[in-house]
């Protein structure tokens, strides 16, 4: 048995592609971020809907963004978003973190939505809440599906996502959210990243994640 | 004195030759449940990323016993023959399960000595780059002053600040992933080997 299998796609072509995806200088675990600078989960989002929006990091965004929305889908396992639903051009892809939502009296904020315009020009709605340690409130995931579906308008295509270290109760979520792991994205997402050109800042921030994860 | 040189085990040179590897590993040493969303041809790529990283550990483990056999195990075979084994529930928080070992770098053991002492005799690997050996004497009580005071050559360091006495440095490095254990055989011996006549020596 290769010591390598299960990390490296190369040795065994009968089984897949690499779990952890393909081993290279290019994959979030091939990078160091340094443990004690752990940022917190508000620092995370903030950090990855500025990785993600091609207002603020230009065109790479948008492979990243891609890929991204692809991996979440991959790690949600249920769904699957055809190619051609995908974001093409940076103009009609809008990342924002912390969006507010009005929930009767209470402003809460959904970690980062990602809004976009695919090729037939359909209005996606993608709302991703990042859990790394603080507790999941049911009342909270429901005034974001609300908001999500009433905002975006009914014609809008509306996919939730909770993303977390390690997954709760079932009970917690009603059908409209797929819950997923940060191991599972992450794995997902650096498979469909491998043949992307090397971003030092990008690959920090995929470091921190995989330490979280 | 010659003992039988080392060699770091290949699965072992494979996590400490990249970033990547140590990362991938490590990662997968934290037991992750079987994904929700593994497909059905991953099944197997993801027990042997399990498998391999355990793999490490269970190889870790094993170069730190041959140490220990080939150090602190011949000086008892020669000194003290018929000493027994201990049993695990003896090596309280020492006990050797993989995680253990593997978080602390080192493998301890206990030897039974005359009079109701102890040794207790450690491997220590944890900076990856070099292997070295440390020990104390518990005579009871918390009363570590055999081991303390005792008068070693210049291959061990004074007691630190938990009563242990280590090697020093330079004493068995790895070299393209071999080592000679040989310096540290001589001072496990020379150590049980003062120890050992300081309990049986005649009152005065």
């Amino acid at each position: 048995m290769p010591l390598i299998a299960g990390f490296d796609g190369d040795v065994s072509a009968d089984r897949g592609r690499g779990f952890l995806g393909p081993r290279g200088d290019n994959h979030g675990l091939a990078a160091y971020f340094p443990e004690l600078l752990r940022p917190l989960e508000p620092h995370f989002t903030r950090r990855l809907a500025h990785l993600l929006s091609p207002a603020e990091a230009g065109a790479p965004a948008i492979h990243r963004t891609q890929s991204f929305i692809a991996a979440l889908f991959d790690a949600g396992a249920k769904v699957v978003l055809p190619e051609e639903a995908m974001p093409i051009t940076g103009s009609d892809l809008l990342v924002d973190p912390e969006a507010a939502v009005l929930d009767g009296e209470r402003k809460r904020r959904i970690d980062l939505l990602i809004r976009w315009k695919d090729r037939d020009r359909n209005l996606h709605c993608l709302a991703v809440e990042a859990k790394f340690n603080a507790p999941v409130r049911a009342d909270a995931l429901r005034a974001y599906a609300e908001f999500a579906l009433q905002a975006v308008g009914a014609r809008v295509r509306r996919h939730l996502f909770l993303v977390v270290v390690s997954q709760h109760p079932a009970a917690l979520l009603d059908d409209d959210w797929q819950q997923v792991t940060w191991f599972s994205v992450l794995r997902h997402w650096e498979r469909r990243l491998a043949t992307m050109a090397m971003d030092e800042d990008f690959l920090l921030f995929r470091s921190a994640l995989w330490q979280r994860a | 004195m010659n003992v039988e040189p080392l060699s770091l085990p290949v699965s072992f040179n494979f996590y400490v030759s990249s970033r990547a590897n140590r990362s991938a590993l490590d990662r997968m040493m934290r037991k992750p449940d079987l994904p929700a969303d593994l497909r059905w041809d991953e099944v197997l790529a993801f027990h042997d990323a399990t498998f391999t990283a355990q793999r490490v550990q269970l190889d870790y483990i094993g170069f730190l016993y041959t140490v220990w056999e080939r150090t602190w195990g011949i000086a008892i075979k020669q000194l003290l023959p018929s000493a027994e084994q201990p049993a695990i529930s003896d090596l309280a928080e020492w006990a050797p399960t993989l995680e253990t070992v593997w978080n602390s770098g080192c493998l301890f053991s206990k030897i039974g000595l005359p009079q109701n002492r102890s040794l207790w005799s450690g491997v220590d690997f944890s900076d990856m780059k070099e292997v070295k050996l440390s020990f104390y004497v518990d005579t009871g009580g918390e009363d570590y002053s055999l081991s303390d005071n005792l008068l070693l050559s210049a291959d061990w360091l004074p007691i630190d600040d938990e009563h242990y006495r280590g090697t020093a440095s330079g004493l068995c490095p790895i070299k393209a992933g071999n080592a000679d254990p040989t310096q540290l055989a001589k001072a496990s011996y020379e150590t049980l080997d003062l120890v050992l006549g300081q309990l049986i020596k005649p009152a005065v």
